[in-house]
């Protein structure tokens, strides 16, 4: 049985003479791989700027942008950064846009429906709301197989266990439509590397929906560029922005004719990173208190142990792990459990009797 | 810091640097390697390096009691010693919690309420691959194939970083000789080669892979027909392929360019004709350790035993399936091949009890044999897949009662698939040899050009940001 590998032999011309390394030669491959990695910097200068640019906000991310700015100058005046644009375009892979938002336009009013449901008010009442904009209570229709509800599950990597769980958990439902769309690493504080106010906006005008449960916040405890530059995460100028836009999801939808069904962030096993979800679970509570259109689903209390981090939670049959390795994302039994609890307050709003 | 990323090219380019620059000097070049793989290992969890550091102390004072024992029974106990205290903490790590929710779920279902405190801590990176990588060194050494390693040698092999994370899995009797020559690049076209292919492979087929078919289908199968979901199965085979093997490459041609030569991991597995010969084409360093360190000596013991005997592949297997993670879904998947190979061999020894040989190797019988054996490891894969038993269940109805509509299988991810099986079915023309035969005959420059067009393809065809990879999770 051999046990071991016989190790190559080296080419005649490189062979050590006698056992000690030799240098001719040594230093070649490694300047070719720094040739092509300098060349590739500059072939591929706009993604490394983009790259730089998605970068958590602070003087990290400052420092690569400006590295980064050195090979994309190049590249424009050599115009080595032409073949990517153009396999690009070939591609149609889409430009993510600038690192600065503008604020978009407050969405209108949610114009107010017929009601075809006995004892429903069909205008509902003008609600006040932080961002100044107000919205109307909704009126709901009757889901049926042949019109179902039609729900979109929207938010980052949260989203993608739970989102599953919620479409498995409406499956046998014929009355429901669920379509999910989950983005990995996005939020509300980086629309340059995702715009969900503009995805909410296509969405909205692709078609009418009903509902809309929302998950975001995992990757939105970070700075944020304003006009005005970077403020870092948990200034007051940071929180009224991201209460902003948090208001101007919940409005846009509202205007669109959907209800909102706005996922808060659970406990995390980090005490620093759950006290920032804590912070930014106490804006979309608030916000969605001030809209009859906006539920909060309070993830913390329904993956939690009196309110402490648990891994694993009792379901009857022993201790099932309801989170993922990194402390952070679900696991499925976890997602199962959180999907549940959206799924009733869908269907007591709908009232789609199981 | 995963490989295909910015970070670990420049990681590489700097570790590589330096040790060009201490190249005549053996100890420093030790030296280098040795922190530049605890850095890495460090960019996930630097509290993970006690575990290595762990691993590396147990393992030396164990390989000099096995060498240094006066007597066989000493030896024989400084082995044990060693191999138990690295399946303990593999075991801590990895199947404590395992276990105790099992036993908690198992009283439940008897009606006995009972409590396990659980230790919920992450599983360190590599865990597996390490441990059995230092099982590997004693019983060398015990058995007289390699003498015990100088501390620094048998510390920059175990904390490698081109395996330290997923392998291959190597023995320090094939690793730590060629310390002596890092850092001279044997064959650093061969190498260039390896890395780019292995990007493509992770970078661009991969991550389509799992994007556009696999996690989808296997979360939400109910949302599926029958046929996308058995083709979403088919999918993950080929997914799996592309990524552990991507790897590997990546792995290899790194190592290669630092003068590492690491044994090959894969050899078109879904070319093989049964199962046995599939486990000699996958995973093969696995496939090696578990030949050696188990089969053997334990065939040897319990070979002729009526009952153990006939059963060791399926027992093995079922350990494999273990180790590749804690959950029953890893042991359904043990057991499957266990089963077939326990199968296989059955015929085999019936046949030759009976006098009678192979049927004659017509076409028709090579193509059964190919398509009998996809269909087992894809089963195998379902379960390796599946997030848990339900869900593997869930999959498995679907395909049974599901529809039978395609809507949602594309022709690019129909061509990608049936493309990752059929290379490895025909015997792919030599293009990509001749390739960097020619690239190695050219200059510098065209080489670097070469090599910036290829990076540049690659990323330009693979998404923004890369998962890890799956092997990552073993």
């Amino acid at each position: 049985m051999a046990l071991t590998t016989p190790t190559p032999t080296l080419p005649p011309d490189e062979a050590p003479p006698d056992g000690a390394p030799r240098s001719r030669g040594a230093w070649r491959p490694f300047v070719v791989a720094a040739v092509a990695l300098v060349l590739g910097a500059l072939l591929n200068a706009d993604e490394l700027q983009r790259t730089a640019a998605r970068q958590t906000v602070g003087w990290e991310r400052d420092v690569l942008v400006d590295l980064a700015a050195v090979p994309q100058e190049v590249a424009d005046a050599s115009r080595l950064n032409r073949p990517r644009r153009w396999a690009e375009s070939l591609l149609g892979t889409p430009d993510p846009g600038g690192s600065v938002i503008e604020r978009p336009a407050p969405p209108p009013a949610r114009p107010p429906v017929e009601s075809d449901v006995p004892g429903t008010d069909p205008t509902g009442s003008s609600t006040s709301t932080s961002s100044s904009t107000s919205t109307t209570v909704p009126a709901r229709r009757t889901p049926t197989a042949s019109a179902p509800l039609q729900v979109a599950v929207l938010g980052d990597s949260m989203m993608q266990v739970l989102g599953q769980s919620i479409v498995n958990g409406a499956a046998g439902d014929d009355r429901v439509e669920t379509t999910l769309e989950y983005r990995v690493s996005t939020g509300l504080t980086r629309p340059d590397y995702f715009d969900w106010p503009g995805r909410v906006t296509e969405l909205l005008a692709s078609g009418p929906l009903d509902a809309v449960v929302v998950m975001f916040g995992a990757n939105d405890a970070q700075g944020m560029v304003l006009p005005t530059g970077s403020e870092p995460f948990g200034t007051q100028a940071w929180l009224d922005e991201y209460r902003w836009r948090v208001a101007w999801v919940m409005d846009a939808l509202a205007a669109g004719g959907a209800d909102t069904y706005w996922v808060g962030q659970p406990v995390m096993r980090s005490d620093s990173f759950s006290a920032r979800m804590a912070a930014l679970n106490e804006i979309y509570a608030s916000e969605a208190a001030l809209r009859e259109h906006v539920t909060y689903v309070d993830a913390w209390s329904v993956l939690s142990v009196d309110g402490a981090y648990a891994s694993h939670l009792d379901d009857g049959s022993g201790p099932t792990s309801v989170r993922q390795s990194d402390g952070i994302h679900l696991s499925r039994a976890g997602g199962d459990r959180l999907a549940a609890v959206v799924l009733d307050e869908i269907r007591n709003d709908w009232r789609l009797d199981r | 810091m995963l490989f295909p990323t910015i970070r670990f090219a420049l990681f590489f380019m700097v570790t590589w640097g330096v040790l060009l620059g201490v190249r005549d000097r053996p100890v420093a070049r030790r030296v280098v390697l040795l922190g530049a793989s605890w850095a890495f290992y460090a960019s996930w969890d630097w509290r993970w390096l006690a575990l290595v550091w762990s691993m590396i102390g147990i393992n030396h004072v164990a390989a000099r009691g096995v060498a240094w024992s006066p007597t066989a029974g000493g030896r024989r106990l400084a082995l044990v010693l060693g191999i138990g205290a690295d399946l303990a903490l593999l075991g801590t790590f990895k199947y404590y919690d395992f276990f105790a929710e099992s036993v908690v779920g198992t009283l439940d279902l008897l009606g006995v309420q009972a409590s396990v405190p659980l230790l919920q801590v992450a599983l360190p990176l590599g865990i597996s691959f390490l441990t059995f990588q230092a099982i590997s060194y004693l019983v060398e050494v015990h058995r007289g194939v390699t003498v015990p390693a100088p501390l620094l040698d048998e510390a920059v092999w175990l904390s490698f970083f081109a395996t330290v994370v997923s392998g291959p899995i190597t023995r320090a009797s094939e690793l730590i000789p060629q310390l002596d020559r890092v850092p001279r690049a044997t064959d650093p076209g061969a190498s260039f080669a390896l890395v780019l292919r292995g990007l493509f492979k992770k970078v661009v087929l991969a991550s389509y892979l799992a994007s556009s078919v696999v996690d989808e289908a296997f979360a939400s199968p109910a949302a599926f027909s029958a046929t996308e979901v058995l083709f979403a199965v088919y999918a993950y085979g080929a997914l799996i392929y592309v990524d552990f093997s991507g790897y590997t490459d990546i792995a290899r041609g790194v190592a290669g360019l630092l003068g590492f030569h690491l044994p090959e991991n894969f050899d078109a597995p879904y070319r093989a004709a049964s199962v046995q010969e599939f486990w000699t084409r996958w995973h093969m360093t696995l496939t090696r350790w578990l030949r050696d360190f188990l089969f053997t000596p334990l065939g040897l013991r319990y070979g002729r035993h009526r009952i153990i005997g006939p059963l060791l592949p399926l027992l093995i297997m079922l350990a494999a399936g273990l180790w590749h993670g804690a959950a029953w879904t890893f042991v359904v998947f043990g057991g499957i091949h266990g089963l077939a190979l326990v199968a296989e061999r059955a015929d085999r020894l019936r046949r030759r009890r009976l006098g009678i040989g192979r049927p004659p190797d017509t076409l028709g019988r090579r193509v059964l044999r190919h398509v009998v054996t996809l269909q087992v490891v894809s089963l195998a894969w379902l379960f390796f897949r599946a997030e848990s038993m339900s869900a593997a269940w869930a999959m498995l109805h679907r395909i049974a009662t599901g529809p039978l509509a395609t809507g949602q299988i594309t022709a690019l991810a129909a061509l990608t698939v049936v493309g990752i099986y059929g290379l490895q079915l025909v015997r792919a023309p030599a293009v990509a040899e001749r390739v960097q035969a020619w690239a190695g005959r050219t200059g510098p420059v065209p080489q670097a050009v070469g090599l910036a067009g290829a990076l540049t393809v690659v990323d330009v065809l693979g998404p923004a940001g890369v998962a890890p990879f799956i092997y990552f999770g073993f």
